[in-house]
């Protein structure tokens, strides 16, 4: 699959990188709904870690 | 004199009148406007429905005519006085003597030829009551009654005007 | 999931154990309970939704029955209990709910520790396994998730409620019920952790993490770009509020406008009521006036008029005892005594002693005063003529008079006849005028929300152009610290991430709104068959339209709108649960080949014969189980229309204010 950058304020965006945090986060959230075990600040934590994970990963 | 007195109503008959002039049946008027007005239309009612009766004292009511408004009126309550006078046989049934009572005894104050004007005074008086006042209870039951007692006078009497002018020209001849 | 049967103990008004079984027949799949208003049919399916989830809508929290609880004395503990039997997946579970209630030393009820949920089931082998404590709530979501039950369990207030947001053109059942059926409460929950409560969100986060430093330029973006996103957010807010109060506003304004064309009729009643009365008191005014005139009348004339008849034979008594035509008027014996003393009569002849003069004037004193009573008589004679001419037309104005009064008593009694029918119809009416001004002031809050949302959008507006600006001079600058262009790369991500999620959230919304719509529609139809289509906004606003025009829902008489509102409400359930049914993508929360109920009032007698038909045959097709709670006076509808459909009846019967029995019929 060809990489596809779209650019998103001035920054590149890595769309399959992207979309893989998505799917990860709604995983996470899917499981959150179901357990109740995070609340929206940890929820919101946890996403920005999994962001500046993935992101930094090459 | 006759009618130069204090006039009294008394007892069941004092009561009458002060309904017939006191009573605001529709919260505004009384069927007659003072007690003279009663003491002038009385005695003809008492006298055409013959009705006589007697001084009640069964209760210690009394309402009254001073003597001024009884001078006032004294022409009109001679009037009447006469027209009893000449017409009640019953109690005195000699014609010549009932002229005199009318129009010679007058003066004297007969206090019997008094007391039966009175009696009739009396009469009416319980006759209005009846006629006007008695199981009335809202303001258009007065005024039906006030009619049907002025439209009874009118059919039992119906007098023609005619035949007592007719009567009065004949003494002027 | 089918229901075989529910026990209550001690709940609310049912007091000790009582038990209904429902038929599972898929041929007579109608189970009838039939109660007065007030017997508890609301309770009572209230008490499906408490075994199931743990939640009811009572405002009174306490479930014990009161018949129960004053017997029980301080100290003592009662148990509350539903145990409903179903099946799911050819499995046949219990599903049982109990809660503990204690009296305390001051009479008081209250929850003694927190209620215990149970679900059982057969295995094949015939032994019972209890499903693990903490697997229950999830046992439960599999068998039907409780957002979607409400779409299977119908109580009436639900049931009223979705009818006045459908009369007033919206419905936040429907969006729910979009909601619900997307089955994407993971994406809601993505979306609004990315971008959603400002500083509290991923995004928000980012915002407040950028190292200004020394950088004065780009410390004072940063604090615009927060006061940006705190004044959008907070016109955000506003702007809700005030979509709020229009909402209630326009919900106020539309019944407004009903009441008020209603009772238009009252105005005009009104106005001439005021008239009607002020004829009657003037009507009163007259007769009063006339009614003085008679009595001074009959008191100045009445004596005279009476004596007449004794005037005239008084007359003919005086005229045939000749006293009548004798005697001269005013002059008396006196004058005679004075005419002799002078010695000449009124003529001047000379009188003397004893002369014919002289014995003349003597005769004459028989027939003067007071010797005579001749010239007396004549003035009585005179005073007769002079009384009876004034008395000549007294009856006749007397009657006159009295005829006028009989007229005012005739049109007064017309009058008052007329304006009695009128009172009567003005008591039921409400004052149009204070409902106008009621509807004014509202109109007037409307217009005022507009103007201050045109504000609050334009403010909006210029607050994001700069926000943007701001933002890309703030990415700039970033490029020159380490640490703030991560946090730029990141909060990319996040934006990207949300506005991607957010699009196809949107399609996919679209999609089953349009879907749903269609659905209902189809069913709609085929229920109300009154030429009439529906459709759904973007806003879930409900829109009917007949002959291609769009029309208002209430145009028709009240009786017809709601068998309209509640054939919609109709649709709608067997739109949802159909779809529901068909259409589980992803997480399959429903399967499709498994039947389900409906639990629900049914208001038979809201509809109009033709309708009773339709519904009652759609009924039992849009669910593969119905329990209907219906009035005793639609239940001979109910038998009519749905008799061979209907295996089981209960009635409920109402012991008193706080006990109801139920029973099986026939």
């Amino acid at each position: 699959m060809t990489e596809e950058k779209v650019m998103q304020n001035n920054t590149e965006i890595d769309v399959k990188k992207a979309q893989m945090i998505l799917k990860k986060i709604i995983v996470k959230e899917n499981n959150n709904i179901k357990r109740k075990d995070k609340n929206d600040g940890e929820m919101v934590k946890m996403i920005q870690k999994l962001i500046e994970e993935e992101v930094k990963c090459y | 004199m006759l009618f130069t007195h204090d006039y009294s109503f008394k007892g069941a008959h004092a009561e009458k009148v002060k309904a017939l002039v006191g009573h605001k049946f529709d919260k505004e008027h009384t069927l007659f406007e003072r007690n003279m007005d009663v003491y002038l239309m009385a005695p003809v009612v008492g006298f055409l429905y013959s009705r006589k009766a007697e001084l009640d004292k069964s209760k210690p009511s009394t309402t009254n005519i001073l003597a001024e408004i009884m001078i006032k009126y004294q022409k009109e309550l001679t009037f009447t006085y006469r027209l009893v006078m000449l017409l009640d046989k019953e109690y005195e049934p000699d014609t010549e003597k009932r002229i005199n009572k009318a129009f010679r005894d007058y003066a004297k104050e007969d206090t019997k030829d008094l007391e039966e004007y009175d009696s009739y005074v009396r009469g009416g008086v319980d006759v209005l009551y009846e006629k006007l006042m008695k199981d009335a209870t809202q303001a258009d039951d007065y005024i039906r009654n006030l009619y049907e007692f002025m439209a009874d006078f009118e059919d039992r009497y119906s007098q023609n005007s005619d035949e007592i002018m007719d009567l009065c020209k004949l003494a002027r001849e | 999931m089918l229901l075989k049967s529910i026990k209550v103990k001690d709940f609310r008004q049912f007091k000790g154990e009582q038990y209904v079984s429902f038929s599972t027949d898929p041929e007579r799949n109608v189970t009838i309970i039939q109660g007065d208003n007030g017997a508890g049919k609301t309770s009572f399916a209230q008490a499906f939704r408490w075994c199931l989830y743990g939640e009811t809508d009572f405002s009174n929290k306490t479930l014990l029955s009161m018949a129960v609880s004053d017997q029980m004395l301080p100290g003592d503990e009662k148990d509350v209990q539903v145990e409903i039997c179903l099946v799911h997946n050819d499995i046949e579970y219990t599903v049982t709910r109990r809660q503990r209630y204690k009296k305390d030393t001051a009479n008081r009820i209250s929850n003694s520790g927190r209620n215990k949920f149970v679900i059982s089931y057969k295995k094949s082998d015939g032994n019972t396994e209890y499903v693990p404590e903490l697997e229950t709530e999830l046992k439960m979501k599999e068998i039907l998730p409780a957002d979607l039950s409400r779409y299977f369990f119908f109580d009436g207030e639900h049931i009223d409620h979705m009818g006045k947001e459908i009369r007033n053109g919206r419905s936040s059942d429907f969006a729910d019920a979009v909601r619900s059926l997307l089955g994407l409460n993971a994406f809601i929950a993505t979306l609004n952790h990315l971008k959603g409560n400002g500083k509290n969100s991923v995004i928000g986060r980012y915002n407040e993490s950028y190292n200004a430093g020394a950088d004065e330029t780009l410390s004072q973006l940063i604090k615009n770009i927060n006061s940006y996103n705190e004044r959008i957010s907070a016109i955000d807010k506003r702007l809700n509020e005030l979509e709020q109060q229009d909402a209630f506003a326009n919900d106020k304004c539309q019944q407004l406008r009903l009441r008020i064309e209603k009772n238009q009729d009252s105005k005009e009643l009104a106005e001439e009521r005021n008239k009607l009365e002020k004829e009657l008191a003037g009507l009163e005014v007259t007769k009063k006036e006339k009614t003085g005139l008679l009595l001074k009348n009959f008191n100045a004339h009445a004596p005279r008029y009476f004596s007449k008849k004794m005037m005239k034979d008084a007359l003919e008594l005086l005229k045939s005892a000749e006293q009548l035509d004798k005697g001269i008027p005013d002059v008396t014996a006196k004058t005679i005594d004075y005419l002799l003393a002078r010695g000449y009569c009124l003529c001047g002849h000379k009188i003397e002693i004893g002369d014919d003069a002289f014995n003349a004037l003597n005769k004459l004193r028989d027939f003067i005063p007071p010797k005579s009573i001749g010239s007396l008589i004549s003035d009585f004679s005179s005073s007769c003529q002079e009384k009876t001419a004034s008395t000549s037309s007294f009856f006749d104005n007397f009657q006159d008079i009295i005829k006028f009064i009989r007229e005012f008593d005739n049109n007064r009694n017309t009058l008052e006849d007329r304006l009695k029918k009128i009172k009567e119809r003005l008591l039921g009416m409400e004052n149009v005028g204070a409902l106008q001004q009621e509807l004014t002031n509202y109109e007037r809050d409307i217009r005022k929300n507009s103007d201050e949302r045109d504000n609050l959008n334009q403010e909006k507006g210029v607050a994001q152009s700069k926000l943007q600006s701001d933002e890309e001079k703030r990415s700039s600058l970033a490029i020159g610290d380490a640490n703030n262009r991560k946090i730029e790369t990141y909060r990319a991500y996040a934006e990207y991430m949300y506005n991607t999620l957010k699009q196809e959230y949107d399609i996919k919304e679209t999609e089953t709104r349009e879907q749903l719509a269609k659905t209902v529609n189809t069913i709609f139809k085929k229920i109300y068959n009154g030429g009439f289509s529906l459709s759904l906004d973007a806003k879930y606003n409900i829109i009917l339209t007949a002959d291609g025009r769009s029309k208002a829902n209430d145009d028709d008489n009240i009786e017809t709108s709601t068998a309209q509102s509640i054939s919609i409400i109709f649709a709608f359930i067997a739109g949802v649960i159909k779809m529901a049914k068909e259409n589980q993508g992803s997480d399959e929360r429903l399967a499709q080949t498994e039947p389900y109920p409906l639990v629900m009032d049914a208001p038979l007698s809201a509809f109009d014969e033709k309708r009773i038909d339709t519904v009652c045959d759609v009924l039992p097709k849009i669910a593969e189980q119905i329990i209907i709670f219906i009035n005793p006076k639609d239940g001979k509808l109910a038998e009519d229309n749905l008799g061979l459909r209907i295996a089981k009846r209960y009635t409920f019967t109402k012991k008193t204010e706080f006990e109801t029995d139920l029973m099986e019929v026939g």
